[in-house]
């Protein structure tokens, strides 16, 4: 089969560019390990549409995220849970920023954030100062059934899902990649919008691996009651957490700086133990965490602790599932707590280029380069 | 049966790299089978030892959850801690202020024991006798304290989280946990253990001496007392010789000029150990201002409800209080 374009990955990047390269009538084809899209880190996140407030340590990255903030939104109306409060708080101790720091940092970038009693929400012992800001909450499977429709409105878009690469080799303008079952696709573009398999992708292409570490993270879904289900707050900045709404299904993700990773990986194709119990997933290929059979135990207990200390009483959570999948986080940006999104032209004739961001709203990084 | 609480265990290590790893490996096993849920905070006070790879290696097969506080130099006892406290997130918190305390499994549960028996500071004092100096500095703070100390030595503590942030509420600079946690108020019960080895802080003597000297500072008022003390005697003194010259000036042949002079350096000095006195009182303030201490704890506050009350004398019910008036109403 050829296509003008193949697509690696079908979660929100890899869905976004089949529908912009569908419309301007490019045959495309996004081949997804999955049995369907969204499977992953698309899913699997804090289902947070960031203004920036998140990198009061990385300007650049704060004001590109706040850039995207409201196109993201106006793009996306039906998907977003507006119908929360948005509290930002700073920990007294431990704290990488303290509150007119963080202060000076969003009327730099731009970003509205107003002072409130910090113990409607905290144990103000521990809290140095609260913020209400805006921010929401997007739906990630509205999200993933929109992009969905759009890109099979054009008409041009197919997919392959199920797909494993068994190989791809360059071949004069074209790439050939053969797929499982003997499915052989040639195009003349190929898009890396894998996320945690973004190295893997780009060694079987034959090209250098970036420098990533890769962590195993659980996002908790908790049922909360009283004013907490009203409010999403997230405890900056540093070891600490946040929770909040998770879409519009009705409950509020956990997660924590130190808890949500559970393992790491620091070689360029990840590397862990508990790939010893699942055949399927190897450095080469990784299967899917959140469906795993050696998936870790919770962390739960651990996160609920450090809410407890730091929330105000009557404040409490359940527990109700887990989810898992893997994050790669750049290493050069561990330093700045940058998250800035990669994007990287590696050949043009035939053009190959590969997308690694961890952020859904900055999707529209995607225009410039394709 | 575990206990369905959460446990936060710190313990503090200077230079114990080869006793860390047998450490861990015994709490973990005491903690892992005495509550649901556990994490142990080791603080690695400025090491120059291979401590915190120790740590790293010996975390492997741990039940829970491990951190490690590397300080970047040698910070002492009390900061150390003092980070660990606030990195802790346990409902009740274990401090051992050195990992070679060789408590038995079974008195750290007899701690908890007491702890969910009504205390909120259980502390464990080694029973093997106090080296004689330690000895006579605890008889001499708990006298000249203002506040009830009785201080003695503690080598390893149990906290529930309210006194913990009662305690870290202090804003105090120097922080000396033991007597920050008898200053929160809350009921404190001191636990006696065998130990085989004597107790010993690992300090040199003057940092021993430095401490002892900053915990009589911070904790009595005996210095200002003595500077109120003595100035007001040199003042007294001073006046008593003022009024000694002009007597001899009177009354007695004295060489020219020295009823002067010293009716001046009388006048001078009483002046300014009058002025010292007042300043000693100032500073007093100051120094109670810098401490912020709050100004009352309350260990308890009773309240005895108008139901229960009234249930007591005997009343019962809404009906009964409330019959109506028997006296016609003018």
């Amino acid at each position: 089969m050829r296509y003008d374009h193949l697509i690696l990955g079908a979660g929100i990047y890899g869905l976004y560019a089949a529908a912009l390269l569908g419309k301007k009538g490019l045959k495309v084809l996004v081949a997804e390990y999955e049995d369907g899209p969204f499977r992953r880190a698309s899913w699997i996140n804090q289902a947070r549409v960031h203004h920036g407030y998140h990198y009061p340590r990385s300007v650049s990255t704060a004001r590109r995220t706040a850039m995207y903030y409201r196109r993201f939104n106006a793009d996306f109306p039906f998907a977003i849970n507006r119908s929360f409060r948005k509290i930002y708080a700073l920990s007294s101790v431990g704290s990488l920023t303290n509150a007119p720091q963080f202060l000076k940092f969003c009327v730099h970038v731009g970003i509205p954030a107003i002072e409130i009693n910090a113990a409607a929400y905290f144990n103000p012992q521990y809290v140095e100062a609260a913020f209400e800001t805006e921010e929401y909450a997007f739906d990630p499977f509205a999200v993933r059934d929109a992009l969905m429709e759009r890109a099979k409105e054009t008409g041009k878009v197919d997919f392959l899902f199920g797909a494993r690469i068994l190989g791809a080799e360059r071949q004069g303008r074209v790439y050939s990649v053969a797929f499982n079952e003997g499915r052989k696709v040639e195009a003349p573009a190929v898009l890396n919008a894998t996320y945690s398999s973004t190295n893997q992708v780009l060694s079987k292409f034959g090209f250098q691996p970036m420098n990533i570490k890769y962590e195993i993270c659980e996002v908790i879904m908790v049922g909360v009651g009283g004013r907490l289900k009203e409010a999403g707050l997230t405890v900056m900045d540093g070891q600490f957490f946040s929770v909040m709404p998770f879409g519009l299904a009705g409950s509020h993700s956990l997660t924590s700086v130190a808890f949500t990773p559970h393992l790491s990986s620091y070689e360029k194709l990840p590397v862990f133990r508990c790939q010893e119990r699942n055949t399927e997933c190897t450095p080469g290929q990784l299967a899917n965490c959140n469906t795993c059979p050696a998936r870790p135990e919770t962390a739960f207990p651990y996160m609920n602790q450090l809410a407890k200390k730091y929330l105000a009483a009557g404040m409490e959570m359940g527990y109700e599932s887990s989810l898992f999948a893997i994050k790669p986080i750049l290493l050069a940006a561990e330093l700045d707590d940058s998250r800035p999104t990669i994007t990287m032209r590696l050949s043009d004739e035939p053009s190959f280029v590969s997308v690694l961001s961890g952020k859904i709203n900055t999707v529209y990084d995607l225009d410039e380069v394709l | 049966m575990k206990y369905k609480v959460f446990v936060s265990f710190i313990a503090y290590t200077h230079n114990g790299g080869s006793r860390v790893a047998g450490f861990l490996k015994s709490v973990d096993a005491f903690l892992s089978s005495t509550f649901e849920c556990h994490e142990i905070i080791i603080v690695n006070d400025g090491s120059t030892d291979s401590t915190a790879s120790e740590v790293e290696s010996a975390s492997a097969g741990l039940n829970g959850n491990l951190i490690l506080i590397n300080l970047p130099w040698r910070h002492g006892l009390e900061p150390a801690m003092t980070a660990g406290l606030h990195k802790s997130v346990g409902d009740f918190v274990y401090e051992m202020d050195s990992i070679d305390t060789d408590c038995a499994e079974e008195f750290l549960r007899g701690m908890f024991e007491a702890a969910v028996g009504g205390f909120d500071i259980v502390a464990g004092v080694p029973e093997a006798a106090q080296s004689m100096t330690s000895r006579l500095f605890y008889r001499f703070i708990n006298r000249v304290s203002y506040a009830d100390l009785h201080m003695t030595s503690e080598t390893v503590r149990l906290v529930s989280r309210r006194a913990i942030n009662a305690m870290l509420n202090l804003k105090e600079k120097f922080r000396y946990r033991k007597a920050l946690y008898l200053l929160t108020g809350y009921p404190k019960k001191n636990l006696l253990y065998r130990s085989p080895s004597r107790g010993r802080s690992g300090r040199p003597w003057y940092e021993d001496l430095d401490l002892a000297l900053d915990i009589v500072i911070g904790y009595s008022n005996i210095g200002i007392k003595l500077i109120h003390f003595l100035s007001a005697a040199l003042f007294l003194f001073s006046l008593a010789i003022g009024g000694w010259a002009i007597y001899g000036w009177f009354f007695e042949n004295v060489v020219e000029g020295w009823t002067a002079i010293m009716v001046f350096l009388s006048c001078v000095f009483s002046g300014l150990f009058f002025i010292l006195g007042m300043l000693g009182e100032y500073i007093l303030r100051i120094l109670n201002e810098v401490k912020g201490r709050p100004y009352y704890t309350v260990s308890s506050v009773k309240v005895f409800s108008e139901t229960a009350n009234a249930a007591k004398a005997g009343r019962v019910g809404r009906l009964e209080r409330d019959s109506p008036a028997t006296e016609p109403s003018r």
